[in-house]
Parts: structure tokens; sequence; C-alpha cells
């Protein structure tokens, strides 16, 4: 009798599993493009930063906002036409990519610098640059550094699984000199020991000591050091061989750089994709060509995501801007007619 | 866990001070040193942490952040939801309270402290609607007690406690039209809570079966739990944190799992192991006569373990359970590793926001105070429990 | 009988009421339910993997790691961030795993005692404080203990500039610097030579406990494994031509250099792990002490022993046998705890492992390796554990 119930009881498991593996079989084996399931879906699901001020945090209120935050309601603007349809996961340096390869999160906007070994043999994809940055460090401001190489000997705190632990070990050696590398899980840890004076300095990208210097108790108490030791473009990510989806999220970046050039804004957005008669901006518009379509989106996937989230030169000013705390001057990221970085192909 | 069993000695006099202390402290010269040394290092640390927390700690860091200390993210027009569960397990604890204690009276500290904590409330007014709620919450802890003495029996309370808990989760989720709330907003004390609640709750088949797994006469099965059991037992909880959160997703196929689902699972797992041991040893504790008997009376080879042997073996280990469960608690802090905002990870948070730099100290000895107490009414409660258990015997 | 055999042999039980076969049927049945779900997980691992060009592979081992490691050496050998692979640099993360579990046990254990014996004192403040230390460190997180510990009490002290030196050493936030023995930068490798000298010296006191224990004779025993200790670095000193130099520490513009630095990271891990694990064998003490007869007390007494000397001769030796088993449980713990020094940014092996993975993008490998490296470590604490109290079990004779 037992036994019986035993063996019925192990069919049935048997038949729990194989159905389950078909489940898991279905998923992986899908070879559709990861717009479909985001489609499918109704909603993007954006991998982001929730520590550093202006790229990606948590403001008072629980929400999401920051530079890179935007980015990620421009690709729902352009999905589905509507900003708000987005989920943000707040992921640590750490888990960013393995976010990606298990197919958690469908991009990441999350200040990762683009590197040839991170495209080849992480498994991701990188759109456009959307903020070129550069390493710098920060000391406390009665420090006797003036210059990076003074701190020959120091101790340096940064966060685990960044670029920039490798960098700043790499500037040292070459020039032959010691320093001691201590590294924390997240950004806080690294600014709470930094305070306690743990260490003598801190290093990561430019534009988050900038970030963590203006949102500071007392940002006199820091100083940052004038050189930049390191290129670090930062850029979206997707996964990898998923050239629909790349697209997808490559040209809404492209799109906000392009309305600053053709200065359309989110403002005069609503007027242009009406009524406009300049053939550019008509392209661009979706009201001639058929540039959304071969996407999958929308013709007018453009216009959305400027009436969403404005052109870049809003984006900035609004998270990085003169008018914000951090007070970022754009310098690489101007665009290329005032001698920046940012240059969008043309929308025909 | 042992129970204290060495109470100091009953004096056989009636007892002076002067008395008392040459017996207790200065018998001879060895305790006299003894106890001036600890005595002064007894002064020297309570009159520090007075000092500090009298004069130099800044005490506004937590009245200021007592809502997401105790929810995290936890959508404010949601909040209601924290409140009806508070409320209704603080009756039901009450009711409880009083089905056990038919006919005893209360002791008069049990209403000075709800009296301490209602006023305490009322006065302070932390956080969200708490001076007028937390009062009404101890009421209904004594007013269930009043009930439960005369109306409800115990047993009903038990399957009660099932309904709360799957109505706790639904409440906790569920959108009713005005927005739900996702389980990466719960955080605080929500989350450790809801972390070991949801972690023994479902540890708890788990780990009963792998224990009957690994002690079943069946080779294949004993071995590949024991396995299982041996290999998670082998790991340390943040490695199996670290592999729920970066390889759960993967494991499953690309399925998107949520990020307090994952330690979830991660807890089960880890804690099942723990608890498969324990429970094996409950198994061992039933005499074999037990099983012979049940066979005798014609019960099949499912009903004698089920029926007979699981009960036995389950009551021999509870206060080891108890004590596990204490353990997964205070566990839960690890998730602060992988980044969910637990009392841990929470305090973490509030202490890197530029309003409140420097205040480490106060956020960590109040979780610590938190901690302390559920712990500490937990292993007294277990303390109880063993007593119980061997009088019975 | 003839008749009984051939009715057997024509009417056979068919194998679906045969018990012994269906116990077969269930358990193949239930192995391969549980290959094929370890087979599901697997292909959706490579699945996932293979739908973004990866693969599950550890190629990436013999690659150079470019990161630092902010304390402990190869086992002796030092680490070069610019050259040397993942390997070595997962070994230093092995060797500071393994110096915190080590030292940490050993302290863990004098404290324990102390204070398990401190419970049970007759002085009544003495036994009331030991029972408040171990409630409030059995009953809050190890995890916030170690926060505290780094954060509010070691980082707490003042930053170098402003330390003076007591006795050439130098107590900051930057860690404690002391004079010390220091490895000569072109020296033979003197880390072997250390773990020798522990061994020979643990072996040589072993072996005069045991000839105590056979011929009841005193033998200093404690003595001898000491000097066998101290014997075996001086030789090996000497004979592997004199790899060591007196290192004194001097302050710089930042931090202090040569000596030996204990970093602010391994003692506040080391003091959470001891304060925290010594409440537990605090209790493990105490029923152990509790579990020996009292008989034995007023045994020792009545021959005019001390108090000291009673517990140390005749009860702790006692207690012991049942404590072995719930200390080596202890032991595990710690060691596995240790893992814990991600959230103070301690260099253990399993934060060396994490950052590996970070840096190479291969972090299903390396969380693998790391759950392989405690499984190791777990079973062979296990198993020492396990010898140490067959050893010395009570013979019953």
């Amino acid at each position: 009798m037992k036994h019986k119930k035993l063996v019925i009881g192990a069919l049935a498991l048997a038949g729990i599993a194989t159905s389950v593996a078909h489940f898991g079989f279905g998923v992986a084996q899908g070879n559709t493009s990861r717009l479909d399931t985001v489609k499918k879906r109704g909603k993007l699901i954006c991998g982001v930063n929730a520590t550093v001020p202006g790229f990606g945090f948590l403001d008072s209120s629980g929400k999401f906002s920051g530079f890179d935050v935007d980015f990620c309601r421009g690709v729902a603007a352009a999905v589905f036409g509507d900003a708000s349809k987005v989920d943000f996961v707040s992921l640590t340096a750490a888990a960013r990519f393995t976010a990606i390869q298990s197919g958690e999160v469908d991009v990441v906007f999350r200040n990762t610098t683009m590197t040839s070994s991170r495209d080849g043999d992480v498994g991701v994809d990188f759109g456009p640059v959307n903020f070129y940055d550069g390493q710098g460090v920060m000391v406390k401001a009665n420090s006797p550094a003036k210059r990076i190489l003074d701190l020959a000997g120091a101790t340096i705190c940064t966060n685990q699984g960044t670029t920039t632990e490798q960098n700043i070990n790499d500037y040292f050696r070459q020039r032959k000199q010691q320093i001691k590398v201590v590294t924390y899980q997240d950004f806080n840890l690294v600014m709470a020991a930094f305070d306690q004076g743990r260490c003598d300095a801190v290093t990561t990208d430019a534009s988050g000591l900038a970030s963590r210097k203006a949102t500071s108790a007392d940002p006199d108490n820091y100083r940052i050091l004038g050189e930049i030791i390191s290129k670090e473009p930062l850029a979206p990510f997707v996964a990898q061989n998923d050239s629909k989806w790349r697209d997808v999220v490559a040209w809404t970046v492209y799109a906000t750089i392009y309305a600053e050039e053709i200065e359309v804004n989110s403002r005069n957005i609503a007027e242009s994709r009406k009524n406009t008669t300049d053939p550019a901006l008509r392209r661009f518009v979706g009201l001639e060509g058929t540039s959304g379509k071969g996407f999958g989106l929308s013709p007018d996937f453009a216009a959305d995501v400027i009436q969403a989230i404005g052109n870049y030169k809003e984006i900035y000013d609004r998270n990085l801007g003169p008018k914000t705390k951090l007070n970022i001057p754009r310098r690489l990221n101007a665009n290329y007619e005032q001698g920046g970085l940012m240059y969008s192909p043309p929308f025909r | 866990m042992e129970a204290t069993n060495n109470p100091p000695p009953p004096p056989a006099r009636v007892p002076t001070w002067q008395l008392w202390a040459k017996e207790n402290l200065f018998s001879n010269t060895t305790n006299s040193i003894l106890t001036v040394l600890t005595g002064a290092l007894v002064i020297w640390v309570i009159s520090s942490l007075a000092i500090w927390a009298f004069t130099q700690a800044r005490w506004g860091v937590i009245p200021a952040n007592f809502r997401i200390l105790m929810t995290g993210s936890f959508p404010t027009e949601q909040l209601w939801r924290t409140w009806l569960v508070l409320i209704i397990v603080c009756l039901s604890s009450g009711l409880h309270w009083g089905s056990l204690s038919r006919g005893e009276k209360l002791p008069v500290w049990t209403y000075v402290v709800g009296a301490i904590i209602a006023l305490f409330a009322l006065v302070t007014q932390m956080g969200h609607l708490s001076g007028i709620l937390v009062p009404v919450a101890v009421i209904a802890v004594f007013a269930g007690y009043f009930i439960g003495q005369i109306a409800i029996p115990s047993r009903i309370m038990n399957i009660a406690w099932v309904v709360i808990f799957f109505g706790a989760v639904l409440l906790f989720t569920v959108d009713f039209g005005t927005g739900g709330v996702q389980t990466k907003e719960w955080g605080g004390l929500l989350l450790t809570l809801m972390l070991s609640i949801v972690g023994i709750v479902a540890s708890f088949p788990l780990g009963v079966a792998l224990a009957i797994g690994r002690t079943s006469n069946y080779p294949i099965i004993s071995a590949i739990c024991t396995v299982f059991i041996e290999v998670v037992r082998g790991t340390p909880l943040v490695v199996v944190f670290f592999i729920a959160q970066l390889f759960v997703p993967l494991l499953l196929g690309g399925a998107n799992i949520d990020p307090v689902l994952r330690a979830m699972v991660g807890i089960t797992i880890f804690s099942a192991a723990y608890l498969a041991e324990n429970v094996r040893g409950g198994l061992q504790s039933v005499p074999a006569g037990q099983v012979e008997a049940a066979r005798a009376v014609g019960l099949t080879g499912t009903q004698t373990l089920l029926l007979i042997v699981l009960p036995q073996a389950l009551k021999a280990v509870l206060p080891a359970l108890v004590g596990q469960f204490i353990g997964l608690f205070k566990d839960t802090s690890l998730v602060y590793i992988i980044g969910l905002k637990e009392l841990a990870g929470i305090s973490d948070s509030i202490r890197s926001n530029p309003d409140f730099i420097g205040t480490a100290q106060e956020l960590y000895f109040t979780i610590s105070v938190i901690y302390f107490i559920f712990s500490y009414a937990m292993s007294s409660g277990a303390r109880n429990l063993e007593k119980k258990l061997n009088t019975n015997r | 009988m003839s008749d009984f055999t051939v009715n057997a042999e024509q009417a056979p039980v068919p194998f679906y009421r045969d018990v012994k076969k269906l116990a077969v049927i269930a358990q193949v049945v239930f192995l391969l339910v549980v290959l094929a779900g370890i087979f599901i997980l697997i292909n959706n691992v490579n699945l996932g993997l293979k739908k973004q060009n990866l693969s599950f592979g550890f190629d990436f081992l013999p690659q150079t790691a470019g990161f630092q490691v902010a304390e402990g050496t190869a086992f002796g050998v030092p680490y070069d961030s610019g050259s040397d692979n993942y390997i070595k640099v997962i070994l230093v993360g092995l060797y500071n795993t393994l110096r915190i579990a080590i030292v940490g046990m050993v302290l863990a254990t004098l404290l324990g005692v102390l204070v398990g014996i401190a419970r049970l004192s007759s002085n009544w403040l003495l036994n009331r404080v030991a029972l408040v230390y171990v409630e409030i460190l059995r009953n809050t997180p190890l995890l916030v203990q170690l926060v505290v510990w780094y954060f509010i009490v070691v980082l707490q002290l003042p930053p170098i500039k402003e330390v003076e030196p007591v006795l050439g050493m130098y107590l900051s936030n930057s860690g404690l610097a002391i004079p010390w023995m220091v490895q000569k930068p072109d020296g033979i490798n003197f880390f072997p030579v250390t773990i020798l000298a522990v061994a020979a010296g643990l072996a040589v006191f072993a072996f005069f406990v045991q000839q105590r224990n056979k011929s009841g004779k005193p033998v200093p025993a404690g003595q001898f494994g000491f000097l066998t200790w101290v014997a075996v670095l001086v030789l090996g000193f000497f004979a592997l031509g004199q790899p060591l130099e007196y290192g004194v520490p001097i302050r710089g513009n930042f931090g202090v250099n040569g000596g030996l630095t204990v970093s602010p990271e391994f003692t506040a891990l080391l003091v959470g792990l001891v304060v925290y694990t010594s409440s537990f064998i605090a209790e493990i003490t105490r029923a152990g002490i509790q579990s020996v007869n009292k008989g034995q007390w007023e045994a020792a007494r009545a021959v005019g022993l001390g108090y000291s000397e009673t517990l140390q001769l005749i009860i702790l030796p006692q207690a012991l046998r049942v404590m072995i088993p719930p200390l080596g449980n202890q032991y595990l713990n710690l060691t596995k705890n240790s893992s814990l020094a991600v959230a103070i940014g301690y260099s253990d092996v399993l934060n060396v492992l994490n950052t590996s993975g970070n840096q190479s993008g291969q972090n299903l490998q390396t969380m693998v390796i790391a759950g392989g490296i405690y499984l190791v470590l777990s079973l062979t604490i296990a198993t020492l554990v396990n010898a140490y109290n067959r050893a010395t079990k009570f013979k019953t004779r």
C-alpha cells in the first residue's frame, strides 16, 4: 500500500517536473526580441542606480529620479508612447550585468562604462554613450594632496565591481608608486568610511564625486582634484545578440541628441508633430518616412520621447545643470556644434 | 538552549542587605576583588552610555525617519494596510493569550507596559497616525485578552493565525483599485518580519520532508536528501543570498522574480536544511516501540509517520525550532548585503542622507534594541515552553 | 514442500505488488525527477548564457586580475596586482579567511570559557554581568554588531596624523602598526615555517600530554610544546638564510609603512566574531560544567584543591567531552560567519571572489567556487572535530 502511494507520488512529481521543464525551456528557448517581451508585458523594466544623486537615486518621496532614470522613461515613451510605463530596479554595481544576463531587466541605464571586455566577454551590448565621464579623485579639504600623484602611499576607497578599482591601481603602478585600496559594497559605505577618516581619498567617476560633494551636509569639507585619470564613456546596455531591441534603446538616446540639434524640445514638439513643414522635422516626428516602423515602433516614437522627457539639453539641465545643486559643466557632453561629443546620426 | 537552573541560592535567614552583600559579593578576597573590578566596569559602561544618550546623541533622527524604519518605502497612502494588520495581530494575540489563560488575572506589569507604550505614542506622535493607532493596538491586546478568556477556544486561534498570515501577505500586495503595493516597496521592520515569517513558514514543510527523506530506509532518497542538507549547511547564508539574487532568474530561464521573493527563496532553502537536522533529531528520539505499536494496530506507514511519529518528534524539538527561528530572524539582516532595505539596510540609507550624516550610533542602537526585544521575547517564550514540556513528561 | 515451491514459481508476484521492487522503482523515479530538475536548471543556465554567446567555464582564472587586495598574501607569497592571476588573488582571500577563522576560534574559545565560568560564579555581580553580556550578544544580529564594531568603535579611533607612537606602535583608525619581523623582499617564503612550527609545537604538546596521562607523572607538556615552537622558528630562520628582517613602523604623509599593520577591517571582524561566538561558547561551557557530577567538585575540594585548580584539573577536562560537539558547531558557524566581511570591506575569500566575478564578468563561476571553498572548509572542520571527539571520548571499560 505504502509503496503504491510512493510510486504515485513520484510519478506526480515527475509530471510536475516535466511541465516545469516545458515552461523553463519555453522561456529560455524563445528566440524573440526583447522588444516583443516588453510590449507583451506592457511595461519596461529598467535597471538604474539608487545611490548617485543626479543620475539615479530615490528622492525623499521614495521615487526614482535622475539623468539615467529619465532615459528609462524615454525608452518607455518610445515603446508605449507613455513614459510612465516603466518599473525601476535598483542595481548594485556588482549585480548589473547578471541582471541583464538573466533577463531580469530589459535595459540598464546605470552609469556604466563601455569597455571592450564588457562588450565582448560579459555578454551585453552597449547603446550609444549618453554621458562622457572620467575618473576623478576627491580628498578632504585639508588634505596635503594637490595632485593625484601626491597620494602615493595613501589609502584610497572605492566601490567594488567597477572599472575605477583597476584604473586607480594602474595609474599608480605606471608611475611606480604604491597605494592601498579598500573597497566596499556600495558608495554609501565608501563615503561613510571616508568621512570617518579610514581613507585619505575616494575615487569614482568625476560626475559621481561632484554629485556626492554637492549633496553632502557640508560641501566645503571636500576637494575634488583637478585631474581626470581615465575615459569613462557611460552607456546603456542590453542583452547581447538582440539588435532589434538594442536599436530601440540606441535611437531613443539619439532622438534626444538629435532633437537638441534641430532645436526641438518638450515645449514645441506638440506643435511640430501636428503641422510642421520642415522636411527634417517631418521625418523626425514621423509625418514622413518610416523610421519608427523599422524598429517595430510607431512612426512618431521620437516625438513621443521628446514630449515625455525633452531633448538632451533639457534632460541634462533638469538633472545636472546650473540650476541644480550639482551644477556639472557640459564640456564633453555638449553638442558637437558647441564643441562637445554629442552627435546623433540623422533621422531619415 | 538550556534552561537556567542555577537561581541564586535562596537566603536561609531573613536577609539584611549587608548580609546579602557579604554572601554574594564579598565572601572572600578573590570575590571582593572581582566585585570591585566588575563594579567599576559596569559603572564605566553605564555612565558612558548614559552620558552619550543624554548629552551627545541626536535622537531626532529616529522620529524623523520612524516611518521608513518601520515600513521602508511602503506607499504612505497604502499604510492603512499595515495598521490594519498590526491591529488584527494585536487583537488575535490578545485573544490567544486570553484563551490560554482562562481564569488567570493579568499581571500588573502588563497594564504598566501597555500604558507606557500608548502614552509614549500619544505624546511623541512619531510617524504616520501612530498617536492614535498605537493606543488602539494596545487596547486591542487587552480587549482580545478579556474576550479570549470568556469566549474563544484556543484551538480556533491556531487556525486564525494561518488565516491572518495569508491575509496579511495578500493585504501587503493586492491592488484594490487604489494602487497595490509591490514587495520591493517593503522595507524596515516590516521587511525583516515578513522575511522571517515567510522563511519559517515556507521552510517548515520542506525541512520536515528533508528530515523524513534523510531518515528513510530508501538509500537513494536518503542520499539525495543528505547531500542537499549538508551542501546547504556547509555554505554561508551570504553566499546563498548572492546565488539567489544573481542566479535564480538565470536558473529559471529568465523568469522575472523580484528581489524580495528571491531573498525569501534563499532564506527558505537555507533554513530548511537546518530545520531538517533539528527535526531529524526529533525523529530519532521517538522510540521504535511507537512505530511497532502503530503498525500493530493496523496503521499504514504514512499514517504512522504523520499521526504517531511526527507529532512526537516535533514536540521534542520545539524549543530547538524556536531557537532556530530566532536565528533566522537575526539572519534576515544579511539581505542588507544584497541591497534590500530591511532594518540594517534602511539604517544604512538613512545615515547617508545628508541631513542625518553622523547618526550611525543612534540608528544602530535603535535597531539593536528592536532586534533584542523581538529575539529576547522569543527566547524567553522558548524557555517557558521548554519548562512546560518538561513538566508534561 | 515441493508443491509449495512449484506454486510460487507458477504464480509469481506481479512487480507492482512486490514491495521490494516497488521500493526500487520509486527510488529510481525519485532519482530521475531530481536529475531532471538539475538538468533543467543547468540547461536553463546554458541556454541563457548561450543566448549571449557566453559559456560556463573557468578560463578566466589564469588571466591577470588587475585589482588590489587591501591586505594579505598568498600564503606568504606577496601578491602583485599588475601581473598575478585570479587563482593567486583567490588564494590571498582564502589566506585572509583562514587567518580570521583560526585566530577567531582560539580567542572565542578562551573568552567564551571565561564568560561561561563567570556565569556560574558565586559572585552575584559577576554572574549577572556575564548573563547580560550573553543575552545582548545572542539576541542581536552579528551583522549589526560588526557594523557597530567597525564604524562606531574601530573607525572612531583618532586618525594617524594625531597619534603619538607608544613603544613604537601606532594605534589609529588606519589600524594597529607594530614593530615586527617582516619578510625580506628577496627572502625565501617563511610562512610554511610558521605553520610547521605551530604544528610541531602542538604535536609535542599532545605527545607529552599522552605521556602524562599514561604515566600519571607531572610533565610540563605546555612548556615543551612552546619550546618546540620557538626552536622550529629559530632553526627555520637560519636554515632559510634569514629571510626576515626587523621592521619598524614609520609615519609617512599618509599612514604608516613598515612593521606589521593590523587593519581596522581585520580588527573589527575579529573582535565582532570573537565576541559574538564567545556568547554561544559561554552557554556551552556553562552547560558542560553543570553536566559534571557535583561529587567531583566535592571530592576535589576534599583532597585540598582550590577553586581554580579544581576547575582546571578536574571539572573542565570532564566538561570538555560534552562540549566538543557543540563547540565544533560554533567553529563551523564562526568560519561561515567570517563571510560577513563583505559588509565591512575586509578582503576575505568571498569578498575577493565577488570582486573577481565583477571584474571578469564571471559571477556565476566565482559564486560556485565560493560555495565549494566553504563546503571544503566546513567538511574539514567537521572531520577534525569528529576525530578529536572520537580520540577524547570517555572510554568505558
